[in-house]
């Protein structure tokens, strides 16, 4: 029964609730017309597309049609991507043993080990579809795949398969391999956040066992103190006691220690000073205790829950940090490793992108990367260039014309010649930007421990003029009362403060589909004046709809849509997904595409034009009838316009605009609400970002704007003593956003400009960002609270301790009840959502 | 209460066995990844090839 089940669930995904033909392999909606049908484990299938279908063929004939089913059990969202068409990528430089060498460890027993990235993984089923692949080659591959860091670990122990082989089957499931080189696998971020989690994995177990037991022992001393314990056995647990604890806050605070070393190097008092000194001050002179038989209470049990307890407070944020935190090398991962070029003295050679000297040349096709800047020597393209520039519509670029490293050609093919180096590159000098603006965000971080600074010398102030005191009062009872108001006083609330809140907050705001990079991020969103978005793709969805219809002859606009859609049904152009009336039948036959102008096709009988206005009347000459209409409404305030033509006549015009994201006029009020201008910085055109943001709660729109020039604005702003947030996407985005005070980067754009946002959106919807903003309100308002709470503690218990008033061990126990106070307050963060907070 | 003085360097011992043995399983990589395996559980092969066959036939019916 229940195969069957899983077996007919399959069939109802082709056929969801909306009524629309998915595709069976990625599950898109199919495009009108298409009908490619395909037999997979004996059961009819549709596809969107023949690249889907090649994949879902192969998989079904490798006998893994399961992972359909398996997918059907994971979730409903997932979408595999078919990156089939994307044309096979050139792994063949791992047959050659001399290039290999970077990326192919060989190892004593001669087998072959490398890592691969893996694109276009999203869930286990991809996991599982992949390692069975791969398993089906040879009985003699390890396989291990790392889901959250998309990496899959091959051990091949023959020499039966090649690299090659296994790369090549990953592609052909309709995933986009990458071997990682050997020398980025542990220098990489990812491999050195692999080493800080061991090493801390490592120092957690040995503080908590070590706490465990210390505080085990610590019983049998406190209730052998009241109840008269054997003193041999009291001096047994002492040493004992000690023995565990030299041990933990040898090993797993050695970081603390660390830090704080370093700190008193610089002449500062960072926030591991007052850590360092609260373990040092319970540990030796508890040693010194213990060594010397001097009767009293130890202190052994707090250093090392101090230790403890931090530890898995510094692991759980450091986690939280490594999973978003900056990865400067995809930049170059954008680029393929190795081209053959031209080079005029030596021939064809192989060489990588970085090597590359200016007159080298290359022939460039369909879906290939740009490898390096160049001129086109001969040809037209059509190119993304969303990674400069960040705007989704592809540009046309002709003989003459120049071409950057990273952009993608969509469509036809090119010759070129590099015209720079490396070094020279714009891809170069992005990522030279981004370094030198990450140097301000350390500057940052010095200025929230300013307040723990001042806070730590005055206490050590304030204990040393006590102990000065005591030294004329009572000098026997110095020692006792100093080691009460280190403990009582340690800061350890003070400094739990901020990052327990900042845990908590982080965790919330993932719960909400945010991800924060930077806890610095939080406290700086309070305070921000100023908020700059990005069009495309940030306040819009980036992907364009018909807005009017403006029919020029004796056709309908839905006729008109009708004969538009049945032309662009199968191209790829941006433009073309604006065109998609499900309702009609017709097809469209001999296409003619002019890459950057418009396209013609027969469609009933009868040929039509439909591309920029220009063109479409180059083609026509412009028919009498419609000159009027034509001229009298060419000054509509919309994006980009489109028009389609009869051989005899005009037909229609079309107004294509940009979708706004959901919220995104909710959100805008709310910001204006709060008395935040609002900024759209947009590298389309001025009039295009003016239409799009009319009626819209937006202080200023400002179009044909370049990555410096959004830079310099923000800049202005800044000098100008704004406190400013940037909303982007893309890399192009990237210099600004490190320049803006704190950035979001929307989870559609990029990934580059994700791993240097402060805060990463996952969701589609703008109410992310006043999730954001409500949960930075509220976790500036309890660490206040927590700040203040520690400061009233201590101005309490530091003068009881002062006085001798207060015993060590009722020292110890009120500051973890702070601190506990601390942590059950900060854990309200994010009780309050943003629907309640709209209500109230 | 002598027997504490064999009891707890004993105690002692089972625990640095017992860390010992975490950290060979930190070192030779088990808690990378923490996502994976506790999904890998559920990926049973037999099962899911024989609801493949039988799905077929239901199919061909």
């Amino acid at each position: 029964m229940l195969d069957q089940a899983a077996t007919f669930r399959g069939e109802s995904h082709q056929a969801n609730s909306t009524g629309k033909t998915r595709c069976f392999h990625c599950l898109q909606v199919i495009p009108k017309y298409t009908n490619i049908v395909s037999i997979v484990d004996g059961v009819q299938r549709r596809f969107c597309c023949h690249g889907c279908e090649a994949v879902a063929t192969y998989i079904g004939d490798s006998d893994l049609g399961a992972f359909y089913q398996r997918r059907e059990l994971a979730s409903d969202e997932t979408v595999v991507r078919s990156d089939q068409e994307k044309g096979a990528v050139d792994w063949s430089f791992l047959d050659d043993d001399e290039l290999a060498a970077g990326y192919i460890a060989v190892t004593d027993d001669g087998s072959r080990e490398f890592t691969v990235s893996l694109q276009g993984v999203y869930c286990q089923s991809c996991g599982w579809l992949i390692q069975h692949a791969l398993r089906r080659l040879s009985d003699h591959i390890d396989l291990h795949l790392d889901i959250s860091n998309k990496q899959l670990f091959i051990r091949l122990r023959d020499t039966s398969i090649s690299a090659t082989t296994v790369l090549g089957t990953i592609h052909r499931l309709g995933y986009t391999p990458d071997v990682i080189a050997l020398d980025m696998l542990w220098h990489s971020p990812e491999g050195q956040h692999k080493q800080a989690n061991r090493a801390a994995l490592r120092r957690i177990v040995v503080a908590g066992f070590g706490m465990m037991q210390v505080m085990t022992y610590a019983v049998g001393l406190y209730f052998g103190d009241a109840q008269g314990i054997d003193p041999q056995a009291h001096r047994f647990l002492s040493l004992i006691s000690m023995l565990v604890a030299t041990v933990v806050v040898f090993y797993s605070g050695r970081p603390f220690f660390a830090n704080a070393w370093q700190d008193l190097r610089r002449h500062q008092l960072g926030m591991d000073v007052p850590i360092a000194l609260a373990i040092a001050g319970a540990y030796f002179p508890s040693v010194y205790q213990t060594l010397n038989h001097i009767p009293g209470h130890i202190f052994f049990d707090s250093a090392v829950m101090f230790i403890f307890f931090l530890s898995v407070g510094r692991f759980l944020e450091m986690k939280a940090q490594h999973r978003f935190s900056a990865a400067p090398v995809a930049i170059s991962r954008l680029l393929p490793h190795f081209v053959s070029v031209h080079r005029n003295d030596f021939g064809t050679i192989r060489i990588s992108p970085q090597e590359v000297r200016v007159g080298d040349c290359l022939t460039l096709g369909h879906t290939e990367t740009v490898p390096f800047d160049a001129q086109i020597i001969h040809g037209t393209v059509m190119i993304d260039e969303v990674i400069i520039t960040g705007e989704s519509e592809p540009v046309c670029r002709t003989t003459g014309e120049r071409v950057v490293a990273g952009t993608l050609i969509i469509q036809g093919e090119i010759e070129i010649s590099a015209v720079a180096r490396w070094s020279d590159s714009s891809l170069a000098k992005i990522q030279q930007l981004l370094q030198r603006a990450q140097a301000r965000a350390v500057v940052g971080t010095e200025s929230m421990q300013q307040v723990t600074r001042h806070f730590v010398l005055a206490l050590l102030l304030i204990t040393t003029a006590v102990a000065c005191t005591w030294w004329f009062i009572a000098p026997e009872r110095i020692f006792h009362i100093v080691l009460a108001m280190l403990v009582a006083s340690c800061p350890c609330a003070f400094s739990l403060a901020a990052p327990i809140a900042n845990s908590a907050a982080s965790f919330s705001l993932r719960k909400n589909g945010l991800l924060l990079g930077n806890m610095q991020a939080l406290s700086t969103l309070t305070r921000v004046t100023h908020w700059c978005l990005d069009k495309t793709g940030t306040l819009t969805r980036g992907r364009p709809k018909i807005s009017h219809v403006q029919p020029l002859g004796t056709a309908t606009a839905d006729a008109c849509v009708a004969i538009a859609s049945a032309m662009e049904r199968d191209q790829q152009h941006v433009l073309s997904g604006a065109f998609n009336d499900e309702t009609i039948t017709e097809t469209a036959g001999d296409i003619e595409v002019v890459i950057g102008a418009g396209i013609s096709a027969t469609v009933a009988g009868k040929r039509y034009f439909l591309g920029k206005e220009s063109w479409v009347k180059e083609r026509l000459g412009t028919p009498n009838a419609c000159r009027q209409t034509l001229r009298s409404n060419s000054n509509h305030p919309s994006s980009t316009v489109v028009l389609l033509a009869s051989e005899q006549d005009f037909l229609a015009r079309f107004y294509l605009q940009d979708e706004l994201r959901a919220h995104a006029a909710e959100m805008l009020n709310t910001l204006s609400r709060a008395g935040c201008p609002v900024s759209v910085l947009s590298g389309d055109k001025s009039v295009t970002v003016k239409a799009q943001t009319t009626g819209l709660n937006v202080s200023e729109s400002l179009g044909d704007l370049q990555a410096f020039d959004k830079q310099a604005y923000v800049q202005q702003l800044q000098e100008g003593g704004a406190v400013v947030a940037m909303v982007g996407d893309g890399i192009n985005d990237a210099p600004v956003i490190r320049q803006a005070d704190v950035s979001i980067a929307m989870a559609s754009g990029s990934e580059l400009s994700h791993s240097q946002a402060d805060v990463i959106m996952l969701g589609t919807s703008l109410r992310g960002l006043q999730t954001l903003r409500l949960i930075a309100r509220q976790t500036k308002q309890i660490t206040r609270q927590n700040r203040r709470w520690a400061v009233f503690y201590n101005a309490i218990a530091l003068p009881l301790a002062a006085c001798g008033l207060l015993t060590p061990w009722l020292a110890a126990l009120g500051m973890s009840l702070s601190s506990l106070l601390v942590v059950l307050n900060a854990l309200r963060i994010g009780r309050t959502t943003v629907d309640a907070e709209l209500v109230a | 209460m002598e027997i504490i003085y064999l009891l707890i360097p004993l105690s002692l011992l089972l625990i640095a066995a017992a860390i010992g043995a975490f950290f060979w399983a930190v070192n030779s990589g088990q808690f990378d990844d923490l996502d994976t395996p506790p999904l890998d559980i559920l990926q049973d092969d037999e099962h899911m090839d024989d609801s493949r066959s039988s799905g077929q036939e239901g199919d061909s019916e």
